[in-house]
């Protein structure tokens, strides 16, 4: 029973990780202008994350090592900078991008311009890491993150056609707009595979203390967690094809027009449904990159760490998180527009991925720390070969995007 | 790191006949030239359009009560901007039909001000003065429509 309820709490927790900012946005865009023809990214993007997510736990609960632990013991410190520094990069720019949504809804409900609200934002942030449990970070936030089941209800609202719905589960070629479809594919990729998401959830079997009996948890929450989560992405891309792309609004460019999702469906209360998933889903992945952000540095450097523990008790862990959310803020207090950072953050995601991911993959083969519970071909095959779908398309993609391709 | 990486690229690349600095000329080149005077006009007349049903749609919403008044004022004055930005990179592009290229920047010029009108009438809760920008909206609209066949028809 114990365990079981743990399972439920962890599928929540996942499905609160799962859906932020960066989903959002790019389901909406790939929505409206592809109708359901990227389904496909989110699907691939949702496997993959299953594997690395499973793949971290499982690390874990048998190594009693974190991701970052175990890449700077088994390769050296000086090859661990790497995807640290790539990891601390990408983490920041989706970290800004999630303060942006927070901002975004608090425009949305009170109509004081985003930027004013950066700061706010980040300090309220704070007092929740500085306070906070990681219990009550992990599930409290992550519950009130099930809010964003408004768009599965939504979709199936509107009465879609199953068929063509699950005929963009398979990749097909754009008939319009190539390079834009290949760069939201990518950043599809990039918001559904975030490296901070199998890195948090890594830590947090660590905090959680984690052992062998969880390997059944484990695959269960990152198996029914994940696919909860893409299922929401997909709901989300559902209504914005049958909303917004129904009514020739083709790009989502600006965000004030994501509302406009869902109130021709729940009328006023799809407006406040819509800021109050925006506003918990950024808020609790703004705390969980925050953290991990925390985790990164502590964990490679060798100091103690936990989110249980008091701030004076890890004085250089929670310095990382209140420095990482103060400089993230300063983007979007300055005015920066927090989709198009989204949208180019979750690009740039993708294209980080080897550094992030390829390390992993040989701790996930290497029988010194998972022993006989190393990694299967079938999970190596599946992970390579999406991640470097991603970093092709991204290399290709970004710069067409930056130079003014269509 | 970075050298033993580049080294096979630059074998490569000098292997078909291409110096990497020649290489680097091209993609600039073909970056530049992807955008021909007439893909430009056609991007910025569909984010006019896109545009254009955003403001359509939220107006919409504001009447049926789905809306509320500061988000929809808000919304209209971005769509607003958008679509000045619209009209003015489709001003600036060296189009070899200037007749066509004239017709759409005047539409483009009418939606935008259609939509301004609506933003503030929303923020006065004029209800008749919406309605009539939103008529002035669809025969706008109307009018893209006909530019944008005229400037892309086939020329005999």
């Amino acid at each position: 029973m114990k365990k079981l309820l743990e399972i439920s709490l962890g599928v929540v927790t996942s499905v609160g990780g799962f859906l932020e900012v960066g989903s959002m946005a790019t389901a909406a865009q790939a929505g409206a202008a592809f109708r359901f023809q990227l389904i496909w990214a989110v699907v691939l993007g949702t496997i993959c994350i299953i594997f690395l997510v499973e793949m971290a736990g499982r690390f874990a609960a048998v190594s009693h090592h974190t991701i970052a632990d175990g890449i700077r013991e088994r390769f050296g410190f000086n090859a661990f900078l790497w995807p640290l520094l790539a990891a601390l990069l990408v983490n920041f720019l989706v970290m800004a991008a999630e303060i942006g949504g927070v901002a975004i809804a608090l425009e949305l409900a009170t109509g004081i311009g985003f930027q004013w609200w950066a700061l706010p934002v980040a300090v309220l942030a704070w007092l929740f890491l500085w306070k906070g449990t990681f219990g009550f970070i992990e599930k409290g936030v992550a519950i009130l993150g099930l809010v964003t089941l408004c768009f599965v209800v939504g979709a199936v609202m509107l009465k879609p056609d199953w068929g063509q719905v699950a005929a963009g589960a398979v990749p097909t070629l754009p008939d319009h707009d190539a390079a834009s479809y290949w760069f939201m594919a990518v950043s599809i990729l990039g918001a559904s595979i975030s490296p901070y998401l199998f890195m948090f959830y890594s830590s947090g079997a660590i905090e959680d203390e984690w052992d062998k009996s969880y390997l059944g948890a484990n695959r269960a929450i990152a198996g029914l967690g994940m696919s909860f989560g893409g299922t929401i992405a997909i709901g989300v891309l559902i209504v914005a094809a049958l909303v917004l792309a129904a009514h020739g609004i083709e790009q989502v460019d600006d965000y004030h027009q994501l509302p406009l999702m869902l109130i021709p469906i729940f009328g006023f209360w799809g407006f406040v449904l819509f800021v109050a998933s925006l506003g918990i889903a950024c808020f609790g992945a703004a705390l969980e990159i925050g953290l991990q952000q925390a985790y990164l540095v502590a964990q490679g450097f060798g100091w103690t760490w936990g989110e249980d523990l008091k701030p004076r008790d890890d004085p250089g862990f929670s310095t990382v998180y209140t420095i990482s959310l103060f400089l993230a803020a300063i983007p979007i207090a300055l005015g920066l527009d927090p989709l198009k950072l989204t949208i180019f953050s979750m690009a740039l995601t993708a294209a980080s991925l080897p550094l992030t991911v390829v390390p992993f993959l040989f701790l996930l083969n290497d029988e010194r720390y998972v022993g006989e519970h190393r990694n299967g071909m079938i999970a190596n095959a599946a992970v390579i070969f999406i991640i470097a779908l991603g970093f092709v398309l991204a290399i290709v993609t970004i710069p067409l995007q930056i130079f003014g391709g269509t | 790191m970075a050298a033993t990486l580049q080294a096979p690229i630059v074998n490569a690349v000098t292997a078909v006949g291409l110096r990497p600095d020649r290489l680097c000329l091209l993609l600039i080149m073909f970056v530049l030239t992807a955008c021909s005077p007439s893909d430009q006009v056609e991007q910025q007349s569909k984010t006019a359009a896109s545009a254009t049903q955003t403001a359509s749609l939220v107006l919409e919403s504001w009447i049926a009560g789905g809306a509320p008044s500061e988000y929809t004022s808000r919304t209209l004055q971005s769509v607003g901007k958008a679509l000045a930005d619209a009209g003015a990179q489709i001003q600036s592009v060296k189009s070899p039909e200037p007749s066509g290229q004239a017709g759409l920047t005047m539409a483009v010029g009418r939606l935008s001000a259609a939509v301004i009108r609506a933003a503030t009438a929303v923020q006065n809760g004029n209800r008749s003065e919406v309605e009539h920008a939103q008529q002035d909206l669809r025969a706008a609209a109307a009018d893209l429509g006909t530019s944008y066949a005229k400037y892309f028809a086939p020329k005999s």
